[in-house]
């Protein structure tokens, strides 16, 4: 497939619109594939997605229709070719791989295959391969800066956040090649220690202070180099947090919610069975208790009679009517004396006083307490009854309220991809992690690096005293002089030159966005701050990290970007996926007008959805130099690209 | 682009010191790093590159005529 621009020195406009999933992200994949070896944007897993986030079993570059009809022993090439106009040149930059189908799967067969033509009028081309034409495609746009100039439009909030400071300062430091200073300083300080090593050997005591001082300087390296590498490593780790954020922005932890469902439920299941033992225990009660208050009455009744006989001293009976009948019947008494007729007739007569026989009276009394403990049952009978009805019916309520607990977590997580959103709480963690370690150890390594400083400044100290009483300076100590000085001025030479950089950066940011932006009342100047983090300055004049719309932050993203463009000199095409995805309203329009005047100088490559298009058609087809629709063949295992303007 | 950032080179010329040797010396040392950068070169060649470059200002001597910084 091929891909044709109309070159149309007014307009550098050129739009691509299709339904999501047609491939038009693999137009910006297919430029950083055939740039760089890679492809950033897979499927809603950027580059700051953790690689080992993703499947060993990548799917192959070829189309599904190559893909599918792949025979064994063919080949297939998957082949990008990118063709630049530079004034008279032309150059191409073109890669390719090749896949065979072995053991039914199909494989890359081939290192990807990567060269560099330039062609010049009146001259043979120039072909560069393997490093010559990397270094090529860093001329042309650093692989560290390329999310300047190919992006998704998602990614030009991440200018404003303060995380993304890092980023634009690396970027600032790629453009002012301080790698070429570092490389410099780098081997210079070798050379320095050499000429050290040399100008101490034949003294033992400087000799040892030599290697002591190496040895501490060797340690300050390694823990400045480990610094840096932690300090790039959380810097990716804060990006990798904050994406993870913007994707979960409103989206429940569903993991977590699940879990705490889960451990509600089970909650819930042993209140439920508390609540069924103390309903049971309610059934029993009741069943006690109504046997027991009909028979209340009776129980008073024989309570109030024992209680009446006792009073007028009948209970307990002072006399046996037992003994009574034995002497009346033996005639005699228990002392053996012989009772009389007389005596006879008054036992009989004191026998019919006795109402009730003493055994009798005797297990009446006896029963008297247990009926006493079931009179006080019944009178505290509602009591219970009341205590047990209220523990149920707290329990009911705990139950519903867990209950309705279980509802609003099922509400909050119902129609999430569990798994899914769980791998983003999860990867968002080990970011955190991943920070507070790192900071964690910067705190060690800064004091490590406090104490090996001074004690390297000891170290020279001692040094220099000692080589003062060598009366031979030699020439070595001279280059070693000239050395250490051309150090020090490479140091303030880097500093300067970010200072400028930073500065022109920054300038070039207000007068952009200013000549851009539609409220330049609202807004008077923007600022890079010394985290190298973007704001906005309010004619009032306060910072604003943060705008409502997004269109003023998209605007600041986009003068940023063109500023780093022209400070740069590395002025390429910028492509730019779904650039309106961030911004709404009234502001999408707006939006629209600054790219068009964008592309006015600068080449401009924009991808759309179908949906989102036609917010912006108005000003776009205008504007554009040609406009193509993207969409996929019937059997859906191509795509097709189609010119209509 | 390709070469030095000319803000470097700037930053260098603003650099006050008596010992031009110095300023013509980091001019070379870095001149030759953007080659090594573009042409994949190691640091030993850079070295040994350095060295003929300080061995030239002092083949004469010590060379402490001139003021450092």
């Amino acid at each position: 497939m091929e891909i044709k621009f109309n070159i149309n020195e007014d307009k550098g406009l050129h739009i691509f619109v299709g339904k999501m999933g047609t491939g038009k992200s693999n137009l910006l994949n297919a430029i950083n594939w055939c740039l760089y070896g890679d492809e950033p944007i897979i499927e809603g897993k950027d580059q700051l997605i953790n690689k080992s986030d993703m499947s060993t079993d990548e799917q192959p570059r070829l189309n599904t229709e190559k893909y599918k009809c792949l025979k064994p022993g063919n080949t297939e090439i998957v082949s990008v070719k990118i063709y630049i106009v530079d004034g008279n040149s032309t150059i191409i930059f073109q890669r390719e791989e090749k896949y065979r189908l072995v053991n039914e799967k199909t494989v890359n067969v081939s290192e990807d295959n990567f060269e560099v033509t330039i062609i010049e009028p009146d001259t043979q081309p120039q072909i560069f391969e393997e490093y010559t034409a990397n270094a090529y495609v860093e001329k042309f746009v650093p692989q560290e800066i390329r999310d300047y100039f190919f992006f998704d439009g998602e990614k030009l909030d991440r200018y404003f956040k303060e995380t993304s400071g890092h980023m634009n300062k690396h970027a600032i430091e790629t453009i002012s090649q301080i790698e070429i200073l570092e490389k410099s300083k780098e081997t210079l300080d070798d050379i320095f220690s050499e000429y050290r090593r040399l100008t101490t050997k034949n003294i033992p005591e400087l000799k040892k202070i030599t290697e002591d001082l190496e040895a501490v300087e060797d340690k300050i390296k390694k823990l400045e180099e480990e610094k840096v590498l932690l300090d790039s490593q959380k810097g990716t780790a804060k990006d990798t947090e904050s994406h993870y954020d913007r994707l979960l922005r409103g989206v429940p932890d569903v993991k977590k919610l699940s879990e705490e469902q889960s451990r509600k439920e089970e909650k819930k299941g042993k209140l439920k069975e508390k609540r069924n033992e103390k309903e049971k225990v309610y059934k029993d009660l009741l069943r006690k208790y109504s046997v027991l208050i009909p028979i209340d009455p009776a129980i008073q009744f024989v309570l109030d009679y024992i209680s009446s006989n006792q009073s007028i001293g009948k209970f307990p009976p002072t006399n046996d009517e037992r003994l009574i009948e034995e002497i009346i019947h033996k005639k005699e008494c228990i002392c053996g004396r012989t009772v009389d007729s007389e005596e006879i007739k008054i036992l009989e007569k004191l026998k019919e006083k006795i109402s009730l026989p003493a055994k009798i009276v005797a297990e009446i009394l006896e029963e008297s307490g247990k009926l006493k403990n079931l009179k006080k049952e019944i009178v505290n009978f509602p009591d219970v009854m009341k205590r047990n009805y209220e523990d149920i019916d707290g329990l009911d309520s705990e139950i519903d309220s867990i209950q309705n607990e279980i509802d609003e977590i099922g509400r909050k997580i119902k129609g999430y991809d569990q798994e899914q959103i769980g791998k983003y709480y999860e990867n968002r963690g080990l970011a955190r992690e991943t920070i507070d370690r790192n900071n964690n150890r910067l705190g060690q390594i800064s004091s490590e690096l406090d104490k090996l400083k001074r004690e390297s400044k000891d170290l020279t100290e001692k040094l220099n005293k000692g080589k003062n009483l060598i009366e031979d300076t030699s020439t070595i100590e001279s280059k070693k002089d000239f050395v250490n000085n051309s150090r020090e001025i490479l140091e303030k030479i880097k500093d300067n030159v970010i200072v400028k950089i930073k500065n022109e950066v920054e300038e070039k940011t207000k007068d952009i966005f200013l000549k851009l932006s539609w409220k330049k009342q609202t807004f008077n100047g923007v600022k890079l701050d010394d985290n190298y983090k973007l704001y906005l300055i309010h004619e009032d004049g306060f910072k604003i990290s943060k705008t409502s719309s997004g269109g003023e932050g998209e605007i600041l993203a986009l003068s940023f970007v063109s500023a780093l463009h022209e400070v740069s000199g590395f002025n390429s095409t910028v492509v730019i996926d779904r650039p309106i995805t961030l911004v709404s309203g009234e502001a999408t329009l707006k939006v629209a007008e600054v790219l068009t005047k964008m592309s006015s100088n600068k080449q401009l490559i924009l991808m759309f959805n179908t949906d989102e298009y036609p917010l912006v058609s108005t000003v776009l087809d205008n504007a554009c130099s040609d406009k193509f629709l993207v969409g996929l063949t019937s059997s859906e295992r191509e795509c097709y690209i189609q010119k209509v303007i | 682009m390709s070469g030095i950032n000319p803000r470097i080179i700037e930053a260098l010329m603003e650099i006050d010191t008596k010992d031009k040797r110095i300023i013509e010396f980091i001019e070379e040392i870095i001149r030759k790093e953007a080659i090594n950068l573009e042409t994949n070169t190691g640091q030993r060649s850079s070295k040994r590159y350095y060295k003929e470059l300080i061995d030239k200002y002092f083949e004469n001597g010590s060379g402490s005529d001139q003021e450092c910084i």
